[in-house]
């Protein structure tokens, strides 16, 4: 492994910001400890930038709120050396540890939704950060620093800002007042846990741009956590990579990237969505990949066979292979100028205005094909796949499935549908019924049709346990005994129950880890071609969507502003809107990277003169 | 399964392991088998349920009591009362030996003797828990399904349903319940809907409680539904396609048992309270048969002479009320999934 940082830091390791030694952090719990970090050791430079990467239960939070201090007053056991700025953290008092925090080291924390207090403006609380650590400060002096805060995290008209609520502001302008009430007290190094996490493509660009700014203009030293390696790529020198509790690989970031030493990191690496891939190579690879898998047909067969709905899907599935080779006949899906329109009541909006989350949206698709639909929260993509599927009736506009003119139907009518068409959600802890095993909610569908037969149903869905990787056994276990990525499979089995001909998968690997995202992308690309699914696949990710999509529909505020072949859109982009999103998506390679960041500096850089001129 | 989906189980393996090791026995549990294991080690909700059980063992033995130890809580015993005070005599062989502070109480009699008659106190305290807990387990059982059946459809259909039924609740909490049961209770006669006497007391005190204070279980059910019905699995329910019944008593009931429970706990101690003051007033069960409430009414003749008449069965009520309470806090506490460890 490379030494860390070796050219980088001009000091020695005495002179380090941030000194970490051996730490171990133990959590005692009701069955044992638990060990989240496992004598772990680095340091940060002045002025340097660490990135930690680590899948969740890794020990990376857990680190990060070592480093303030916070793991004072829990039950949690730390031993080893934290010092931060010459204070060791384990040694000092409560108050020195008051001191440090946010004067010395400041956090910016993953969720900008409820890290601000909703009752005081933004300017009340980056002035009370700061008279917090300068009580001499005069009200006039701290509000002049606060301005000049948010006028450095690239908020506009600071001094008029400075009055509002946290709920006038978005998700990436709230990140931006969390950085600035970080960087009111000037600290020497700003600790962002998964800054980015919750936000969407273009904003987490913009973040990071921030980030990097802030750290070349005022000599910080930055420390990254992300579970992300393309996160961290562009803005970290050196990279730590974390699994169970330990250090798994460290260096120079673009060493490790380019050459990864560990397994896990290796695995890490592969399982990023690169936007560079298109679907035809990604396809290719992981059927090549179950090729070798020597027992996979006869796997097949048995599914097959064994299942009991089996006579009808093996019917079903005949049906749709010989109509999947009809290119010419009539699309499966046919969407016809849909509309959705909200009423909206006071608000930052006029009284009683309408607005229309989906507008005037039209697309086919063809049976076998999947269809990716991109674009950013309030972009109307959730709100278009709800209107296919029927959970929300279009406001007008027309949606025809197999002929039928479903866009009227009554409940008792769509029952029927429910059978062909089906929705995998985005977050799986909320998508199951925390108080159902998940034999139950898998075997639901098949109740709600009609099947009484409880050992048909119970058998159905121990076979689907098993094609989609889990353990029949755990037929009776409670959702909150899983992970996300196999919650996501026990969401993907539901759906999958009923022999759907479409499946709407909406956003369904943005709430999971990297790793566990690949994995849950190749499971739906795998049952793709083994039951001829259709897809709609919606997603803010333009990698994931490159790479399952034959077709792309970009949207932005309800409109579809791009639509053609997959390789097409991401090759030869049209509009304005999808080359930003483009230039936003984070890449592995960090050379790659700072150009894209010099390539979005520029493009600011023209908006603004544009729009001054 | 496939090999290649094999090989990468093994490394999503590394999430859950990585954060389960050590935990595992936590993820095979369920919910219940959790909240069991916590309320095991919150000592003071465990004092409350033992007091509990006890109490409900007393009061569903209380006839194999009587039987043990040879007394009745019918049988006058006048010859060991004071004539003149009513309170129970310091020798018991001699009627001028003065009026006995504790109240006779000795081995046989362990809480004394009631003033003016010499009852046992200890058969009819047994006894009048009966009464006590009867109506106030059927009034919270009655309470619980009127107020979750209204609740979870008013929160779930929302709209005009909603609108009448949260009314309806603002109405019966502002009804003037304690002079409407002491009016119906004038009216009611000695006999009807079959049953007479008691039995008829019982039942009506039952109705009162139950159909009474339903609202505060309604609405508590109310909230927790509007919260539940926006979770992706009402959806993920309505998109296999599931009708309203099915998502309203398969989907989010069971997602109410915890709060319903934990409530009821509660309500019972508050039920109880209820019922002794109505017995207190008279309006509750007849004597001779005894109820906490009744003898506490029948004290006020002698609390000077013969205080452990108030002290009993208000300890009684005092000691059910905060086991009921304790109790109910510590499953609270032990189902709530953001208490620590």
């Amino acid at each position: 492994m490379s030494t860390p940082g070796a050219g980088k830091a001009p000091a020695a390791a005495t002179d380090a910001v941030v000194r970490v030694r051996d730490l171990t952090i133990t959590f005692p719990t009701m069955d044992g400890e638990v060990r989240a970090v496992d004598g772990i050791s680095f340091d940060v430079a002045p002025g340097g930038a660490l990135g930690i990467v680590g899948e969740s239960g890794s020990g990376k939070s857990a680190t990060s709120l070592a480093l303030m201090g916070l793991h004072r007053g829990t039950r949690a056991q730390i031993t080893g050396e934290i010092a931060v700025v010459d204070t060791d953290i384990n040694a000092a008092s409560d108050a020195q540890v008051r001191a440090l925090r946010g004067n010395d080291i400041a956090m910016v924390f993953q969720d900008p939704m409820s890290a601000l207090h909703p009752q005081y403006t933004i300017g009340n609380q980056i002035v009370e950060a700061y008279r917090s650590h300068h009580p001499e400060a005069s009200k006039a002096d701290a509000r002049k620093r606060a301005v000049d805060a948010l006028d450095r995290v690239g908020i506009p008209e600071p001094a008029r800002r400075f009055n509002s609520y946290p709920h006038e502001f978005s998700g990436g302008m709230r990140q931006r007042v969390l950085i600035a009430m970080g960087l009111v007290c000037e600290p020497r190094v700003l600790l962002a846990d998964e800054p980015t996490t919750a936000l969407d493509v273009t904003v987490q660009a913009q973040i990071l741009d921030l980030l990097d700014d802030l750290r070349r203009d005022l000599g910080m030293s930055l420390i990254l956590v992300s579970h992300d390696l393309a996160v961290v790529a562009g803005s970290v020198d050196e990279v730590l990579v974390m699994q169970k509790g330990k250090v798994v690989e460290r260096g120079d970031v673009s060493d490790v990237l380019a050459r990864p030493e560990h397994p896990y990191t290796q695995a890490l690496l592969a399982a990023v969505p690169r936007v560079e891939v298109s679907r035809a190579q990604r396809r290719a690879q992981v059927r090549a990949e179950r090729v070798h898998a020597p027992d996979s047909a006869a796997e097949d067969a048995r599914i097959a066979a064994s299942d009991a709905p089996a006579a009808e899907a093996g019917e079903s599935l005949s049906v749709m292979e010989s109509g999947a080779e009809i290119e010419a006949g009539e699309p499966l899906l046919k969407v016809e100028n849909v509309r959705m329109r909200f009423k909206v009541r006071g608000g930052m909006l006029a009284q009683g205005q309408d607005f229309y989350a989906v507008d005037d949206v039209s697309f086919e698709l063809r049976q076998g094909e999947t269809l990716g639909i991109v674009g950013e929260s309030g972009s109307g993509k959730s709100t278009l796949s709800r209107m296919v599927m029927r959970l929300l009736q279009p406001t007008e506009g027309r949606v025809t499935f197999e002929g039928r003119d479903i866009t009227r139907m009554a409940d008792r009518q769509l029952r029927p549908l429910r059978r062909d068409v089906q929705m995998i959600f985005q977050n799986p802890y909320s998508s199951l019924n925390p108080r159902i095993t998940i034999g139950d909610s898998i075997g639901t569908a098949l109740r709600v049709q009609g099947e009484r037969n409880r050992q048909t149903i119970k058998n159905a869905v121990r076979d689907l346990l098993d094609r989609v990787g889990l353990e029949p056994e755990h037929y009776n276990r409670f959702p909150h005994a899983f992970s996300g990525g196999q919650r996501q499979r026990i969401a993907i089995a539901r759906a999958l129950i009923l022999r759907p001909k479409l499946i709407i998968c909406d956003e369904p690997v943005s709430a999971l880890d990297v790793s566990t995202q690949d994995q849950v992308l190749r499971l739906l690309a795998e049952l793709q071609d083994d039951f001829d699914l259709t897809l709609i696949f919606v997603a803010h990710d333009l990698a994931v969507v490159r790479q399952v999509s034959d077709r792309v529909l970009v949207m932005r505020k309800g409109k579809v502003v791009e639509e053609g072949e997959g390789d097409s859109v991401y090759e030869n982009p049209q509009h304005e809107y999808t080359k930003q999103l483009l230039t936003a998506a984070p890449v592995l390679d960090p050379a790659e990277a700072r150009s894209l960041r010099a390539e979005r500096a520029r493009a600011r850089g023209t908006e603004e003169s544009a729009a001054a001129s | 399964m496939t090999a290649p989906l094999e090989a990468q189980d093994s490394a999503e393996g590394a999430e859950p392991e990585a954060i389960t090791r050590g935990v595992r026995n936590t993820a095979n549990r369920s919910l219940r088998q959790i909240a069991w294991q916590r309320l095991k080690r919150d000592r003071v909700a465990m004092a409350g349920g033992v007091v509990v059980i006890v109490l409900v063992l007393a009061a569903v033995l209380a006839p194999v009591i009587a039987w043990l130890t040879g007394e009745s809580p019918y049988q006058y015993d006048e010859a060991l009362m004071d004539p003149l005070t009513g309170g129970a005599l310091n020798d018991p062989a001699d009627p001028a030996s003065g009026v006995d502070p504790l109240g006779g109480m000795s081995l046989k009699h362990p809480f004394g003797l009631e003033p003016g008659n010499g009852r046992d106190m200890f058969l009819r305290v047994i006894y009048g828990a009966q009464i006590s807990l009867i109506v106030a387990f059927c009034a919270t059982v009655l309470c619980v399904v009127i107020g979750t059946l209204l609740g979870i459809v008013s929160g779930y259909f929302g709209g005009w349903v909603d609108a009448v039924i949260s009314r309806a609740m603002d109405i019966f909490l502002a009804f003037p319940l304690l002079l409407f049961a002491i009016a119906l209770a004038g009216v009611v006669p000695d006999g009807a809907f079959g049953l007479n006497g008691n039995g008829l007391r019982i039942g009506l005190l039952i109705f009162i409680i139950g159909f009474f204070n339903w609202p505060y279980i309604g609405r508590i059910v109310r909230g927790q539904t509007l919260a539940l019905k926006e979770r992706e699995f009402v959806e993920a329910a309505r998109s296999l396609g599931a009708g309203n019944a099915h998502i309203l008593f398969r989907e989010l009931l069971p997602n109410l048992v915890t709060p319903i429970l934990v409530y009821s706990t509660l309500l019972i101690p508050t039920n109880i309270i209820f019922e002794a003051s109505l017995s207190f007033l008279g309006v509750g069960i007849n004597p001779p048969t005894p109820s906490w409430g009744g003898m506490l009414d029948n004290a006020l003749d002698y609390y000077t002479t013969s205080p452990h008449f108030v002290i009993v069965p208000g300890l009684a009520i005092f000691l059910t009320v905060l086991a009921f309470n304790l109790l109910g806090d510590g499953l609270r506490d032990a189902f709530d999934p953001r208490s620590t460890d």
